[in-house]
């Protein structure tokens, strides 16, 4: 099950840690919801960090797939 | 695939409704009372503000004001409203973070996000967003 765990500190500072997601969905999701936080709740959010982090099982399955 | 990203906020232009219940939440935590479209008093002067956390009791300035502006959320008035007890700075900083915190909750809810559980640590706000 796709889980974000966010931790949103005194400093400005916001923290996604994002998993259980198939390929690239945790990426669009996180895109869509920094979106809406700009475009509706006037919320800019910057990235200053980010690391990907594959999950071993998913990427074996989407490469039996694709065989 | 999943990631860990770690960003900077700025809010500019916040939605009102969350805004107040982000101050409600504020205004509980300091022993305030919420006001709207009132006027912060303090031995400088006074200034008109969107929101009043107004101190209980009588005398001298009254608490601390807050101004929506273009650039984003102000926060005035004379540390002794509050016995010095409160600083300026750090209530704005706790504003921001309780605002930005009901600005993610109310997204993710209309991204189809469920917030599966909600926590205030030393660390932070954490939440719990699944699908």
């Amino acid at each position: 099950m796709p889980k974000n765990i966010v931790i949103i500190k005194k400093d400005g500072s916001v923290i996604v840690d994002a998993y259980g997601y198939k390929g690239r969905m945790c990426l669009k999701e996180l895109e869509n919801l920094l979106k809406l936080l700009r475009e509706k709740y006037g919320v800019n959010v910057n990235i200053e960090y980010q690391e990907l982090k594959p999950e071993e099982t998913e990427e074996t399955t989407e490469e039996y797939i694709t065989t | 695939m999943s990631h860990l990203s770690v960003c900077k906020t700025k809010i500019q232009n916040p939605n009102k409704e969350l805004l107040k219940r982000a101050l409600e939440d504020v205004a509980k935590k300091i022993g305030a009372t919420l006001r709207e479209n009132a006027t912060v008093y303090g031995w400088t002067g006074n200034e008109r503000v969107d929101f009043l956390l107004e101190k209980n009791g009588k005398g001298g300035a009254n608490g601390f004001g807050i101004k929506v502006t273009p650039s984003g959320i102000e926060v005035v008035g004379d540390e002794w409203a509050f016995n010095y007890k409160i600083k300026l700075d750090e209530l704005s900083r706790e504003i921001e973070q309780r605002y930005t915190m009901y600005a993610i909750m109310t997204a993710a809810a209309e991204l189809g996000l469920n917030i599966s559980g909600m926590t205030e640590t030393q660390e932070g706000i954490i939440l719990e967003l699944t699908r």
